[in-house]
């Protein structure tokens, strides 16, 4: 697991949950990134990041208008209040045995837990076996950029593994996609238009 | 109805006929003020005479004395400021209530650091200090609300001494507000104590050679009218009889100091003056850090070890101008605005503070009380109204 957190935890149930995190750009996680979560029962929570937001206020107005130094740059983005939120929906969690599970995760994480990027071994790990059923966590939850969302994390798959292997992976997947999405043909062919933009 | 509107529709009349009556009046007194400044512009040593024999006679006497500048200086100053570093301070307290569940006061002091120019990112430190069992008795009484300011100044200046001394030359320690303070009863030895430790905390700044200034936005002082008033022939210590009454010292000033200027640098003569004695003497200037089509003024009070030092002055003098303009079109120095956000206690945080001292006390065994029935009454919402 990637040794550094991406930030804390600030609100959470049992789908997904919201995180704050200062600004570092290149360290923090993009759209459709995997992120995991350690909890303190060992269990862990994995999650895609589907929102980015940065707040603002009313400092924040009046700076956006003024000729202002590096330092006060630097100040408003690594030490006031929370500059970055990013939203995280649950896909699955891993028990203490070391058990993958693409189902909803029996509790939330708490608050200030900590958010770490998967990197490319939790990335496989998850999606091992080859099974992407929890790809239903995103493509039937009606609040979720559905298309863009699966593209991106379909990418991150992609480059997580490689040759047959990926290739494999994307299969499996878009089959899991196309059977949940039979019934609801233009979302099927947009994703299946989106990801063939990656290919 | 929250407010009876259609009661005050002919007071809010009643009231602007009356200040175009008085805007007349006020008209007057500042072209005869603006008279004796011009009369009197170097006329620095019978300044100085007048209000030491003015001060022989009343000892509360309130306003400026010349130091070695013409009445009508404006300095421009010098951007981009040299290289230091800034620590602004600012403070905020929970003051001891008996309506709450627990009794307990808090200080919570704030400071922004930030080296202009360096790249380097700011930083914050907060100190927080818990009041409790004889903190919270004085006399037998609970602490009054100025009390309470008064530790909190003297916590603000104690911390940016110690701050301080870990910083190389040159240091800026800014606070929000005058560097005078006016926290009462002051014949209490409770109020003399703390004077004595807010004192000390000055005596180490001076040590240290640490820039010290106090920054009042948009002040109302007529210090500088005041001593013209003694010129006028005013009795120094009354109120009614002041010739100039209603013309404050930017009134008279402001239209002299262009934008990024500052006046000249006057010493304050004040009740208190004896108390701020030798390096510690107060003195200030007035302060343009606004545009030519948007003025903002500031008055600034400092120490005397600062005035001494006309490069402390300067450097003083451009950090202002150059930390106001950061704040945008409402120029006011950033490190202060910083300052005051980090010391804030918000009502949130307050309560979370209650919980915790609750837990411990109930782990102890201690009854803890519920709020007042008053408080909760007025922990409600603000009612709503349905909006068609």
């Amino acid at each position: 697991m990637n040794p550094i957190p991406i930030g804390r935890l600030l609100r959470a149930n049992t789908t997904g949950c919201a995180l704050g995190c200062k600004v570092t750009q290149g360290s923090t996680p993009s759209f459709g990134d995997m992120v995991i979560i350690p909890l303190t029962n060992q269990n862990k929570i994995y999650g895609l990041v589907y929102d980015i937001h940065i707040d603002d206020d009313g400092l924040v107005n009046q700076l956006a208008a003024a000729d202002i130094s590096r330092e006060i740059i630097e100040d408003n983005r690594r030490n006031r209040n929370v500059p970055v939120e990013m939203s995280v929906a649950f896909i699955g969690w891993e028990d203490p045995q070391g058990r993958v599970h693409h189902t909803r995760v029996p509790y939330p994480p708490l608050t200030l837990d900590e958010i770490f990027q998967c990197d490319d071994e939790e990335v496989r790990k998850f999606t091992q076996n080859g099974s992407f059923g929890y790809l239903r966590a995103v493509l039937r939850n009606p609040e979720l950029p559905v298309v863009d969302l699966v593209t991106a994390h379909l990418r991150q798959i992609l480059a997580a593994r490689s040759g047959i292997d990926a290739g494999q992976a994307l299969e499996a997947s878009l089959v899991e996609v196309i059977a949940m999405l039979k019934d609801d043909y233009p979302q099927m062919m947009d994703v299946l238009s989106a990801v063939s933009e990656i290919l | 109805m929250p407010v009876n509107y259609l009661e005050l529709q002919p007071q809010i009349t009643a009231m602007g006929a009356e200040t175009n009556l008085r805007q007349a009046e006020l008209e007057a007194r500042l072209k005869q003020c603006r008279s004796l400044l011009d009369q009197h512009n170097d006329d620095l040593i019978g300044l100085q005479r007048m209000v030491e024999e003015a001060v022989a006679q009343k000892k509360i006497l309130r306003c400026a004395a010349p130091v070695n500048e013409p009445l009508k200086t404006h300095v421009p100053c010098h951007l981009p400021a040299s290289p230091c570093t800034i620590l602004a301070a600012d403070g905020s307290q929970i003051i001891p209530s008996a309506h709450e569940s627990v009794l307990f006061g808090l200080i919570n002091v704030g400071v922004f650091r930030i080296q202009p120019g360096s790249g380097n990112v700011p930083s914050e430190i907060t100190n927080s200090t818990l009041l409790y069992g004889d903190d919270l008795y004085v006399n037998d009484q609970p602490p009054s609300e100025d009390l309470i300011g008064l530790l909190r100044d003297v916590r603000e200046r104690q911390l940016l001494a110690q701050l301080a001394q870990q910083e190389p030359w040159p240091v800026i320690a800014l606070t929000d507000g005058q560097l005078e303070l006016y926290h009462q009863p002051r014949n209490q030895e409770s109020y003399k104590d703390k004077f004595k430790d807010y004192l000390k905390a000055l005596d180490d700044l001076a040590v240290s050679e640490v820039i010290t200034a106090g920054y009042v936005s948009r002040p109302r002082a007529d210090l500088v009218v005041n001593m013209l008033s003694l010129l006028a022939g005013a009795e120094p210590a009354a109120t009614e009889a002041r010739p100039f009454a209603g013309i404050s010292d930017i009134t008279l000033l402001g239209s002299i100091l262009q934008p990024g200027e500052r006046s000249a640098i006057f010493r304050l003569q004040s009740s208190s003056s004896a108390e701020y004695s030798g390096k510690k003497a107060l003195h200030f200037f007035y302060l343009n850090v606004g545009t030519a089509s948007m003025p903002a003024y500031a008055r600034v009070e400092m120490p005397l070890w600062v005035v001494e030092e006309p490069e402390s002055v300067n450097l003083l003098h451009s950090v202002l101008v150059e930390q106001a303009r950061q704040a945008g079109s409402v120029p006011y120095p950033y490190p202060l605005i910083r300052a005051h956000e980090i010391a804030v206690v918000r009502m949130d945080e307050r309560q979370q503070l209650t919980a915790m001292i609750e837990r411990e006390l109930l782990k102890r065994g201690v009854d803890v009380k519920r709020q007042s029935e008053k408080q909760f009454h007025k922990g409600h919402r603000a009612r709503t109204r349905r909006s068609r």
